[in-house]
């Protein structure tokens, strides 16, 4: 045996290490889960026959919306990660060849006019290395950019004025397409904003809605929200402005609205150098962009009534928890006694009554033993109203509900790692010694018989937890399961594949206490722990 | 709990139940067994359901029975899903009230007893399939990663960690409510691709048990390949407590199917036992609806744990020690008994 400095300390920060893996796992098969959902693309078209382009704004909800989701991304490794100079030579590419829209693929000229500024510092430098009728053609696709940012008087469909006006736009304000002075520009506005302040923004377009965007998200004062949230819905093509006299929460919501959209378009207008590239041929794919979002606390909103999954989360979490921690802490102080006891009375007409009872309410489902708790007991008090009725006896029905398939089980546990112990030389010693029966029983036997059951704790969590939904459901208590009940019927996907997320990590990290406890119990325990790879469970 | 007693009524009760499911039809039909109309004779309508008599039930085809008509009825004369065919029989009616409903009906005039011994296909059909795939599943990854133990051995291990988790009733409830179109199929594959775990570890620990026996040894130094070692000499020992954990596992399928039924996020057209007892909430004083399909889970489920101990002890008494610490394995089954 391999004595340590401080082995709790070394198997405690093993297993957390060892937890890194399997939290990617529980990672990957949420993001299972969420691939189920079907493809707006696939459900929403009403019929697949019209020509392409024929409904314009149908098609552009369904673009949102896929987008949204990183459906146009692929799932784990994106070979060819697209930025803005990307996006906007495929696009000149298209304008030159003259392509129009085709099913999945935008327009080029509404890509090149959704891009912007943005694209311009890898559009115009090359303008003049096109033949001159390309030339026409690219610089007429841009012209709408040169309206957005204010410039009046371009003759329409005048393709040589528009080449020599982009030519000169160029020349004249290269040196305004630089990160640092627009980041300068923008924070003049958010300091004393004028209108001159204003046009330094619109002339540079898209280009500066990065640095809009986390303007927007650090601004504190209404107006100068109000006023960047106008420039930036009309840069980005969008309608999402602070009006005035807004709510908090209007703020709120109107803030994490931006940073959702930029989270989702950032790379159509950044270009992405050297390293980022290599980086995002990870992290730019549904799987990485969905990772992410999730890490940034951003969880979407419920599509069932609107609310942020996060709020609703907080609002319902403590219910389901309180509801399992509690279960879970009576099925011990009821099943570790009862253990004790139907031990010491091996083979006793009780010991088989008490066998024959818990083995019954082992194989009862729990939803029937919740029903009986229900129609027995708060029959006319509080179940069967058609509102959620939520009082203090319906919550410890739940409790008891709940418990009753797990003090079976626990005490089985019990009973049987008291009889092994019970068997143990130690014991006749102390026996022999002359301890008082009660206290072997209590101080010498229960410490050791106490193991097993303890590290069961951690696997009754996910059981609790599928129980709990059940309980809630049938007590009507407003917790997780109960809303999820109701996320079921409404499609909620965020709402599901969150509250599977979660309940499952809170499992996990109950596992990995359980394992670290029973390390401090038993020392032998710990030896295998580190002598070994990964946790007990493996 | 010990006794060969107990183990044989498990055991007749579990027959008993899988006979009721195989011949659901012979004891509650909406279609005579054999009937003879119009001078056509059908064997069977009740499973064949002949197009001629879509719109016909038992009761209708006796009261218009012409000359030379006969059929042979079931024993119930009603389907799980049709109403009662009575005339002037209460919607909700209590058991024994009325002739040819023996256990009642329920809200909508449906047979009570039709639709328990049409349930029990339902619930017996999920359990037995979900446990042919996470039975068969789990011994397959369990055996490899028991065999080949290195980087087999770790890749099982972190995908046994990273299942155990999650919890399978919410994890089915949430795939079924994501799915564009939820089928019993998609269930199973659910249920069965989650649970596989359990036997996994079980064999996991059995082969490591029995590679290092001498008589595997002796195989392998007579030159036997590897594959015929594991499938040969390993297999066989390694497979009676994969029997012990899928007798509780389907236990527990049985339980996770109904309660997905009661939540109503189960699959709509199928016949359960669990959707029965979620129906049973809307008629508080009705016992008989919330206790005959409660009973039929009960039997099931504690059938099944009674043979899982049973075969635990006959087969494999190493077993129940699987709850000691230092085999670092969670343990296998409830220890019920001794």
């Amino acid at each position: 045996m391999r004595y340590s400095r401080r082995p709790m300390l070394r198997v405690a920060l093993r297993r957390m290490l060892w937890a890194i893996p399997t939290l990617l796992g529980i990672s990957l098969v949420a993001f299972f889960v969420t691939t189920l959902i079907p493809d707006p693309a696939a459900t929403v078209l009403p019929d697949s026959s019209a020509p392409p382009g024929s409904d314009r704004a149908l098609e552009d909800v369904i673009t949102a919306r896929r987008r949204s989701h990183f459906l146009d991304l692929p799932r784990f490794v994106n070979p060819h990660p697209e930025d803005v100079r990307t996006r906007a030579a495929s696009a000149v590419r298209r304008v030159v060849e003259g392509a129009v829209a085709s099913p999945g693929v935008e327009d080029p000229s509404r890509e090149l006019l959704r891009l912007g500024g943005a694209a311009l510092p890898y559009v115009l430098p090359d303008l003049d290395r096109l033949r001159p009728v390309d030339r026409g053609k690219v610089a007429l696709a841009l012209a709408p950019i040169a309206e957005r940012m204010g410039f009046v008087g371009l003759r329409r469909g005048d393709a040589e004025e528009s080449s020599r006006f982009w030519e000169r736009f160029w020349e004249d304000r290269a040196v305004d397409f630089n990160g640092g002075a627009v980041r300068r520009a923008v924070h003049r506005i958010t300091e004393d904003g004028t209108l001159l302040r204003e046009r330094d923004i619109l002339e540079v377009d898209t280009f500066a809605l990065g640095d809009l965007v986390l303007a927007i998200s650090e601004a504190t004062d209404q107006r100068t929200l109000a006023r960047l949230t106008g420039l930036a819905s009309h840069v980005a093509g969008r309608h999402v402005v602070l009006p005035e006299d807004a709510s908090e929460a209007a703020v709120r919501r109107i803030k994490g609205d931006w940073e959702e959209w930029w989270f989702v378009h950032r790379e159509d207008y950044v270009a992405l150098e050297g390293g980022e590239r290599v980086v995002a041929r990870f992290l730019d794919t549904r799987y990485g962009k969905w990772l992410l979002r999730g890490a940034r606390g951003r969880l979407g909103v419920s599509s069932r009534d609107g609310e942020p999954i996060l709020d609703k989360l907080a609002e319902r979490a403590p219910i389901t928890f309180a509801l399992t921690f509690l279960s879970l802490l009576l099925s011990y102080a009821l099943a570790i006694p009862f253990g004790v006891f139907s031990a010491v009375r091996r083979g006793e007409a009780v010991d088989v009554a008490l066998a024959a009872i818990l083995f019954a309410l082992y194989s009862l489902p729990t939803f029937w033993v919740a029903e009986l708790l229900a129609h027995g007991f708060a029959g006319p008090l509080a179940v069967g109203a058609s509102q959620a009725l939520y009082t203090r006896s319906s919550f410890l029905l739940a409790v008891l509900a709940l418990s009753a398939g797990s003090v079976a089980l626990l005490s089985r546990y019990e009973r049987a790692a008291i009889l092994d112990v019970l068997r143990q030389d130690y014991i006749r010693t102390a026996r022999a010694k002359g301890v008082p029966a009660l206290r072997v029983l209590v101080v010498h036997a229960l410490r050791n018989a106490l193991m097993p059951v303890v590290t069961l704790a951690g696997l009754q969590l996910p059981t609790s937890f599928g129980g709990a939904f059940v309980v809630e459901e049938v007590f009507r208590l407003p917790g997780m399961g109960y809303e999820t009940l109701r996320a079921v019927e409404a499609h909620d996907a965020a709402w599901l594949t969150t509250v599977l997320l979660i309940l499952s990590v809170v499992a996990m990290i109950g596992l990995i206490v359980t394992d670290v406890a029973a390390g401090a119990l038993d020392p032998r325990v710990r030896d295998v722990m580190l002598a070994r790879a990964g946790g007990t469970h493996s | 709990m010990k006794g060969r007693g107990l183990a044989r009524l498990a055991r007749l009760a579990l027959t008993a139940i899988v006979l009721v499911a195989v011949f659901a039809d012979f004891l509650a039909s909406d279609l005579p067994l054999a009937c003879h109309v119009q001078g056509h004779t059908y064997l069977f309508p009740n499973i064949t359901r002949p197009a001629a008599l879509a719109s016909e039930s038992c009761a209708r085809l006796r009261e218009h029975a012409g000359p030379g008509d006969w059929s042979i009825d079931p024993w119930v004369r009603s389907g799980p899903r049709a109403g009662t065919s009575l005339t002037g029989a209460p919607r909700v009616a209590p058991p024994w009230t009325v002739a040819g409903h023996p256990l009642g009906t329920d809200e909508r005039g449906r047979d009570v007893f039709a639709r328990l011994v049409h349930g029990a296909r339902t619930s017996l059909g999920v359990g037995l399939l979900a446990a042919l795939v996470f039975v068969g599943l789990g011994a397959c990854l369990g055996g490899l990663a028991g065999f080949y133990g290195g980087v087999t051995d770790a890749a099982v291990g972190r995908l046994i960690e990273t299942l155990t988790p999650f919890p399978t009733l919410i994890l089915v409830l949430v795939v079924q409510a994501l799915l564009p179109h939820p089928s019993i199929e998609s269930m199973l594959l659910a249920i069965g691709l989650t649970r596989w775990t359990e036997v996994a570890r079980v064999v996991r620990a059995e082969v490591l048990l029995v590679t290092s026996q001498d008589y595997v040894l002796a195989a392998r130094a007579l030159g036997v390949r590897p594959l015929r070692v594991l499938v040969r000499h390993i297999a066989p020992n390694a497979a009676a407590p994969v029997l012990v954990t899928a007798a509780f596992g389907i236990a527990q399928v049985v339980l996770i199917e109904s309660s997905l039924e009661f939540l109503r996020v189960g699959v709509a057209s199928s016949v359960s036992w669990g959707e029965m007892l979620s129906e049973a909430r809307g008629q508080p004083g009705a016992y008989w609806l919330l206790v005959f399909p409660g009973l039929a889970i009960f039997t099931v489920v504690a059938a099944l744990n009674l043979l899982g101990e049973a075969w635990r002890d006959a087969l494999d008494p190493r077993l129940a020690y699987a709850a000691q610490p230092l085999r670092g394995l969670a343990p296998a089954a409830p220890p019920f008994a001794d």
